[in-house]
């Protein structure tokens, strides 16, 4: 039994689910579901898709780059059955697991501070340049309008208190 | 699915380019089509020009073997595939092939003893799952496998 993976999306494919799709020159691509073959059939290319493992790795978005994705390859030899090995790999794969899935989350944590920061930035920039958005020209200008009508109404009621 | 009239391209060099079905052999409870693995008979409705020394030429009408189509039926382990055209190789009035190569992949839902020697000249036959180690590490098209059935 093997797991493949699906050419669009790049998620793990069982046996029995799916499709697959020979091209003439005999290359094969494996679909998860409809949606990634219907992809697939629209020409679209799977690292220009957001959705897809192979946009998110080029993106910058996850890890890509690690030892921990080392155990995970297609080998093409059959190993022959030790029971030591399979209990050595037995043990090995929770911890695996758990050293990848910490590492993945380090990546995000710091991924996102980092953006934190930008989007703060861009924030600010946005408010100091973009303040017309907020109260246009127009309103502007028809308050500061009504505050000089008011503040001469006040200096003429003043003078009139005064004459009184 | 192949029917009456369908026109199907040849995957060998025995100097057909075309042919069209007109009648399908050994059909499963009258179904009117058929699909990877059914014999046909065929007659050639063009030549392909590339092939020096014809054995089949226009107006023939010979004996074909499905190799490969679009929407194969559902394999036995669950896999289900999908090649870009359907194709047909020629064959004698002994059930063995006309040509002497075959091109393009070969479908592995072909009955295995009675077409041995056509599943042994293809360069690529395709099973559902790759259950088998790829002996041949360096082509990536070249899958055959001795134990994984179709």
């Amino acid at each position: 039994m093997r797991l493949e993976k699906c050419y669009v999306c790049s998620s793990t494919i069982y046996p029995g689910h799916g499709s697959m799709f020979v091209r003439n020159d005999a290359k094969i691509f494996r679909f998860c579901r409809s949606k990634c073959r219907r992809n697939f059939n629209l020409k679209r290319n799977p690292r220009k898709l957001r959705w897809t493992k192979a946009f998110r790795k080029a993106a910058g978005k996850e890890l890509a780059i690690d030892t921990s994705f080392a155990f995970e390859r297609r080998r093409n030899r059959a190993v022959k059955y030790d029971r030591d090995l399979v209990a050595k790999t037995l043990q090995a794969i929770p911890v695996i697991q758990k050293v990848r899935s910490e590492r993945e989350h380090d990546f995000y944590r710091t991924r996102m501070v980092e953006r934190e920061k930008e989007t703060r930035k861009d924030a600010l920039r946005e408010l100091a340049t973009g303040l017309d958005v907020i109260k246009p020209l127009i309103v502007r200008e028809k308050l500061r309008e009504r505050e000089e009508k008011e503040s001469a109404m006040e200096v003429i009621e003043e003078g009139l208190v005064d004459k009184s | 699915m192949v029917q009456m009239r369908t026109v199907l391209r040849v995957a060998d060099n025995s100097g057909a380019k075309t042919v069209r079905c007109i009648n399908i052999l050994r059909r499963q409870r009258q179904r009117p089509s058929g699909n990877v693995g059914s014999e046909l008979v065929v007659s050639v409705t063009a030549n392909d020009r590339s092939v020096t020394n014809k054995k089949a030429k226009k107006g023939e009408i010979h004996r074909a073997l499905v190799i490969r189509s679009k929407n194969e039926p559902l394999r036995k382990d669950g896999g289900f595939m999908r090649t870009g055209e359907t194709a047909a190789i020629l064959l004698n009035a002994d059930g063995a092939p006309l040509g002497t190569r075959i091109r393009g992949p070969v479908s592995a839902a072909l009955d295995r003893k009675r077409f041995l020697k056509v599943l042994s000249l293809s360069r690529a036959t395709l099973f559902s799952t790759l259950a088998c180690p790829n002996r041949n590490a360096g082509t990536s098209y070249r899958i055959r496998t001795r134990y994984s059935q179709g």
